[in-house]
């Protein structure tokens, strides 16, 4: 695991196993937004780096057409998730498998997910690590189906803001290798990994979404 | 808004030629997609091969080490050709024009432990190539381009191109009007072209095929050679632990976001599966590319003859990459008016004239 500054990991104990992150809060409404205008009409979607868990438990509360299935690395995390699976009592919201992105080969072991989500995970791993994850996230993603990562990035090679600018000062001070990714290497990437990247959208407070497919055309 | 030159087209040509042309003007790039270098930038093998193309590309490439070296953009690769014992002829002409020197079929499993000792019969062996860090290359012409005061407007489809008494005007989302417009739209070059009035110089794109194995054999690719089969009919490339292999096919299309053809690149993995012992297995991934070609297969740099204020800077084949320094230094020298530092042969069979006769 990285070493992340404090800056990039706050969460709160939040009764039980839940945690609380307040980033997680800030963003949530955005990006369940932007997917509910994506999302398929039925299908089963991969959480990867559920974090909290909060995300995922919203997701499945506005998309209850979609079978929801979080996973993180980190057992304090999976305890957090599972708690907020609990708390919701969904029957499209299941518990967290524990999965570590950055392995090599991982996707082989999961049938193929219509939709795939990622978020604020990237900026926080080194570009090897990153590299790893969206490919084998786009390895995971069924004929048809969407990734979606969504986060802070540079755009062109550069940072556009003071706050990503300080952030990104930050996260690499706590360690040279991780730091944002720029958009162009992330469209490569997906690329590389056999998507088509269908678009990349501004988000609130200087985030991107980058949506991606794997169709034929 | 109201620029010196305009270029169309955000990957490595347009990138920079934009960089080196902002040194002296106020230069906007217009990309139609959403980031930078999507279309063949995003899909490239990333080699630099000094004797790699025409005469006039071997003088870019030259041309272009020092500004690889001193950037540390490049990183040792190696590149090898395997032959089977039929492929005599075809395999003597890769070593007479490639400058590769001739190894064992033994030395040759040395670098790359899965050739099949059964099927490779000849080998050569070159050790300058090199990988290119082709993000690195792109986002520093950018912040030079930046630096200069110029920019990068993302999500610019241009529709409509016209030329009046102060200028061009290009109508993409928003309106751009400049003296000068460079033509750096790869693929779409030609189309471009038509736009913008002119008569198309013959800009044909081809596809190649890409596939991601699983490391074969489970091997540690990370320091083989790139190698290829015998007249570049296939070749396959480490890439971060797994390996890239191309069918290297070169099959004439339209411009458009390319894909994987699975015919030509099941027949490619079959040429490639008969020299090496690991199984072929199901590739993690596969994507395809656009390789622009003009019909002599060189580069297309400078004024056009016929409208001078617009410029070409397109038919970068499978060379984009490798001559970025030298042609974008040459594209601003032939729109400034300098003096060239190119051989003056290779500069007349770079320029657009040459396709206008």
């Amino acid at each position: 695991m990285s070493k992340l500054p404090p800056s990039a990991s706050i969460a709160e104990a939040a009764g039980g196993a839940k945690l609380h992150a307040p980033s997680a809060a800030r963003n949530g409404p955005a990006i369940v937004a932007l997917i509910q205008q994506i999302a398929p009409a039925r299908g089963r979607a991969l959480e990867i780096a559920s974090g909290t868990g909060q995300h995922v438990a919203e997701l499945a509360c506005a998309l209850p057409q979609i079978d929801w299935h979080p996973s993180e690395i980190d057992p304090l995390r999976i305890a957090s998730v599972d708690a907020y699976v609990a708390e919701a009592g969904l029957a499209n919201l299941h518990s967290a498998q524990q999965l570590d992105a950055t392995r090599d080969g991982w996707s082989a072991a999961h049938r193929p997910y219509d939709l795939v989500h990622l978020s604020n995970l990237l900026h926080l791993i080194p570009e090897p690590a990153a590299k790893a994850v969206i490919t084998e996230a786009a390895s995971a993603v069924a004929d048809n189906g969407l990734l979606v990562l969504y986060g802070p990035f540079k755009r062109g090679g550069a940072l556009t803001s003071q706050g990503d600018t300080t952030f990104d000062a930050e996260l690499r001070a706590a360690d040279p290798a991780i730091g944002y990714k720029d958009d162009a290497w992330v469209t490569r990437v997906l690329t590389q990994a056999g998507l088509t990247l269908i678009a990349i959208r501004e988000m609130p407070a200087n985030n991107l979404a980058f949506i991606a497919s794997r169709r034929r055309p | 808004m109201n620029e010196d030159i305009i270029v169309i087209g955000g990957g490595i040509a347009g990138l920079s030629a934009a960089a080196r042309l902002s040194a002296d003007a106020k230069v906007t790039v217009l990309e139609m997609e959403s980031a930078t270098g999507y279309h063949a930038s995003g899909r490239s093998a990333a080699l630099i091969e000094e004797n790699y193309g025409a005469p006039s590309v071997q003088a870019l490439n030259k041309a272009s080490m020092a500004h690889f070296r001193d950037g540390g953009y490049l990183t040792q690769r190696g590149l090898l050709i395997v032959a089977q014992k039929g492929d005599k002829e075809a395999f003597e002409a890769d070593v007479s024009h490639m400058g590769v020197d001739r190894i064992t079929p033994d030395e040759a499993r040395a670098l790359v432990p899965i050739l099949a000792k059964d099927r490779v019969d000849m080998a050569a062996y070159h050790a300058e190539a090199f990988d290119i860090d082709t993000d690195r290359l792109m986002q520093d012409f950018i912040r030079v381009l930046r630096g200069n005061g110029g920019q990068v407007i993302t999500d610019a489809v241009v529709t409509a191109i016209r030329q009046d008494a102060h200028g061009w005007h290009v109508s993409a989302g928003a309106q751009y009007s400049a003296p000068t417009l460079v033509n750096a739209a790869g693929a779409w070059a030609d189309l471009v072209a038509g736009i913008a009035g002119l008569t198309p110089l013959g800009l044909i794109p081809h596809r190649r095929s890409m596939a991601r194995l699983p490391a074969p054999g489970g091997h540690d690719t990370t320091r083989w050679p790139m190698f290829f089969g015998v007249s570049e009919s296939w070749y396959a490339k480490p890439d971060a632990g797994a390996l890239l292999v191309s069918p290297a096919e070169e099959a004439a299309t339209y411009p458009h976001d390319a894909f994987a053809d699975d015919m030509t690149l099941a027949e490619g993995l079959d040429r490639y599966q008969q020299m090496v012992t690991p199984e072929v297995t199901r590739p993690l991934a596969t994507w395809g590319g656009l390789r622009t070609f003009a019909p002599d297969r060189t580069l297309v740099l400078g004024r056009d003859p016929h409208a001078p204020e617009f410029v070409w800077c397109a038919g970068q084949g499978g060379y984009g990459f490798q001559t970025s320094p030298a042609a974008s230094a040459l594209l601003a020298d032939l729109v400034m008016g300098r003096t060239q530092h190119l051989d003056e042969s290779a500069v007349a069979a770079l320029r657009p004239d040459r396709l206008r006769a």
